[in-house]
């Protein structure tokens, strides 16, 4: 009954957040023209490589989290 | 040190573990569930990793997932603020999921944990390495090698879809990264479901597929959907692709560009379809090419490791030896997210704990013989309670019959030693045959396998004799390369026989080992020694004796759709519900005209097709 009620919690959730958060984030970068991911071909680079994110601190520390 | 990787929740979930550095055990959770693919908790594997090493959950110093959660949750919002206003539905589903179970991932892990013990402090002892990381780690420590270029292709991580970087004693430095939704693992399985075959077991069917078309689609798709740079990094046009924002592989688009629907699975496969597969695989490895050139001279490298799921590619692998593109190759055997446990646990003895590493000039996997094994006597009263009939031989005798066996034709199940670790069976949970026989291919494709006709046997060899009989010169223990039969042993094709298409080639013999020769001549090749799997050795080495011929045929022990035999119960179930002739357990014989006809099963219908 638990996972019933929760699982009705999270799917009344996902609207709200789809509306609060995905909605106007997309618009607004919409209108500034940003992309969080390119879609497209871009002939104007020589190279689709990124650099690797250097992360700060310990090694075990980057272990511990989750991000 | 104990360390215990676990990969779930995605696909292939398993379990490693890992004692003072030593791979001691590692399984995929499927060949315990019987679930192909299971995603599930690896609960079963981390009991036999356990037991196995006579081990308490409390004797655990680190538990690794080997992916960030939060990276991929990450990923998966930035995904949908992309693709707005469409994929409404395909966000509503998966956030459930996310927001269910996933998002925490790390309470959930420490709540299995916990039922196995209460008394270790999880918290502290649960840890996490990247995906790609994992992938990393798990080709590059268990290598050969003391330094070597790094480089890992999958689907996709947490964002990182390709990576590379140097491997040098205990270090891993990854340098660049192509990010989602640009990814040749989902390129490859876009094209796996545009032509009717499952997205993460088709892949293998697309790459044998291949072999039968033309690529006559190769500029279509660079011009297209990839974008490939000189340095083998590449995009996607994602206008193609459904995979970012909805629960489809392909757009519309795609099937303009190309002229149709996707094909229905288990419909007649055209010649379209071939040449489809045809192209896509030689962009694959136009692109694993590119990539492994690039990687080498960044790094300054003659060593190089793979891992992910493109490095399962075999045709492509075998290519990159084919051109003299690299020096050394080492792939590891269990490439796909199951291998992404052992890299976890790799990763966090050796660059978290900045543990000593010593180089094994093998390479540390064993053979990738690290799950469950099955002494004669838990052989014997398995049989017994099953009620088979059976004999037991000495040694000797044993081997001397059953190649006597596949002389005769039969189709022998061969189940021996601790199970293979990753997709390939490597002997010691193999279904075998004769390589020289015209009807083997299609006696175990349609009555034993139960699957498409047109996918090719591999060819299990003697390791001593590999060089008169293929045009390689390396080692290849986990069917990690594909090399073309030599020219000496392959048969002239005459006048009309040159003029066969497509699946018509298929009943073209051409080579004396018909049963393993792909219509271009090429052979996914495992070669046996007797370091690793004597028993296996010695079996082939009697069949050399008896025939001249040092090459078995060599599948997978189960049937389309489902994981590979893991037990005694499991291996006599599989041959009771199939044409299979002759099982071999350790030293247990079984011949299916001397079983109970009553314990026939109707097999097949137990599974899923994939």
């Amino acid at each position: 009954m638990t996972n019933q009620i929760k699982k009705g919690i999270v799917s009344c959730f996902i609207p709200i957040l789809y509306l609060l958060i995905i909605c106007p984030i997309s618009i607004l970068l919409r209108l500034i023209n940003k992309k969080f991911i390119p879609t497209k071909f871009d002939q104007n680079k020589n190279s689709y490589w990124l650099l690797k994110h250097e992360k700060n601190g310990e090694e075990t520390e980057d272990f511990n989290k989750q991000f | 040190m104990k360390i215990l990787g676990i990969s779930a929740f995605y696909h292939d979930s398993a379990a490693t573990l890992l004692v003072d550095g030593k791979i001691v055990a590692s399984a995929q959770e499927e060949r315990f569930t019987r679930i192909k693919h299971d995603k599930n908790y690896p609960k079963e594997s981390i009991k036999f990793c356990l037991d196995y090493c006579k081990l308490s959950i409390d004797d655990i110093d680190y538990v690794c997932f080997y992916e960030k959660p939060f990276m991929k949750f990450d990923r998966l919002i930035k995904t949908h603020v992309s693709f707005f206003p469409s994929g409404y539905r395909y966000f509503k589903e998966s956030m459930f999921e996310w927001l269910s179970s996933k998002i925490f991932l790390k309470r959930q892990l420490i709540k299995e944990l916990k039922k196995l013990s209460l008394n270790s402090k999880w918290n502290e002892k649960l840890v996490f390495s990247e995906h790609h990381l994992s992938h990393a780690a798990s080709a590059f420590y268990p290598s050969p090698f003391e330094s070597a270029a790094i480089l890992t292709i999958d689907g996709v991580g947490e964002w990182t879809t390709t990576s590379y970087g140097v491997g040098k004693g205990n270090k891993i430095d990854i340098f660049k990264e192509i990010h989602f939704p640009h990814s040749l693992g989902l390129l490859y399985s876009a094209f796996t479901s545009y032509l009717g075959f499952k997205v993460n077991s088709g892949e293998y069917k697309l790459m044998g597929l291949a072999a039968y078309g033309d690529p006559i689609y190769v500029d279509l798709i660079k011009d297209n959907l990839v974008d490939i740079k000189d340095d083998g990094s590449f995009r996607l046009d994602m206008s193609y692709f459904g995979y970012g924002n909805s629960f489809q592989m392909t757009t519309k688009k795609f099937h303009i560009l190309f002229g149709s629907a996707p094909r229905k699975p288990e419909t007649d496969i055209s010649q379209r379809d071939m040449d489809l597969a045809a192209s896509i695989q030689l962009v694959t490895e136009q692109i694993v090419m590119k990539l492994s050139q690039f990687v080498l001279k960044e790094t300054g490298e003659r060593n190089l490791v793979l891992a992910g799921g493109v490095a399962l590619n075999c045709v492509a692998n075998g290519k990159l030896l084919k051109e003299g593109l690299v020096e050394n190759i080492w792939i590891q055997p269990a490439a796909g997210d199951a291998g992404g446990a052992l890299g976890a646990a790799l990763a966090t003895y050796y660059k978290m704990l900045k543990k000593h590493r010593n180089v094994n000039k093998d390479d540390s996997m064993q053979g990738s013989y690290l799950g469950p094994e099955f002494t004669q006597e838990e052989v014997e009263r398995s049989l017994n309670d099953l009620g088979a009939n059976f004999s037991v031989l000495e040694d000797e005798d044993l081997l001397k019959t059953t190649c006597n066996l596949l002389i005769n034709g039969k189709a022998v199940g061969w189940h021996q030693g601790r199970m293979e670790f990753g997709p390939r069976a490597l002997g010691s949970r193999s279904i075998l045959g004769d390589p020289r026989s015209p009807e083997m291919q299609k006696t175990l494709n349609l009555k034993v396998k139960y699957r498409e006709s047109f996918r090719p046997f591999a060819p299990s060899i003697l390791y001593e004799t590999l060089s008169e009989w293929f045009d390689l010169d390396t080692k290849s223990p986990y069917m990690g390369i594909v090399s073309e039969i030599k020219k000496i042993h392959r048969k002239d094709l005459h006048g009309k026989d040159k003029n066969f298409f497509g699946m018509d080639k298929l009943y073209l013999q051409r080579s004396s080992l018909p049963a393993i020769t792909h219509v271009d001549y090429s052979a996914r090749i495992q070669t046996v020694h007797k370091k690793t799997n004597p028993k296996y050795h010695a079996l082939i080495s009697k069949f050399y004796e008896l025939t001249d011929c040092p090459v078995l045929i060599n599948t997978s022990f189960n049937i389309r759709g489902e994981p590979i035999v893991n037990s005694p119960k499991d291996a006599f179930r599989c041959f009771m519900g199939t044409d299979m002739d002759v099982l071999v357990i350790g030293n247990c014989i079984l011949k299916k005209e001397d079983q109970d006809s009553s314990l026939f099963e109707d097999y097949k219908s137990h599974f899923k097709l994939d």
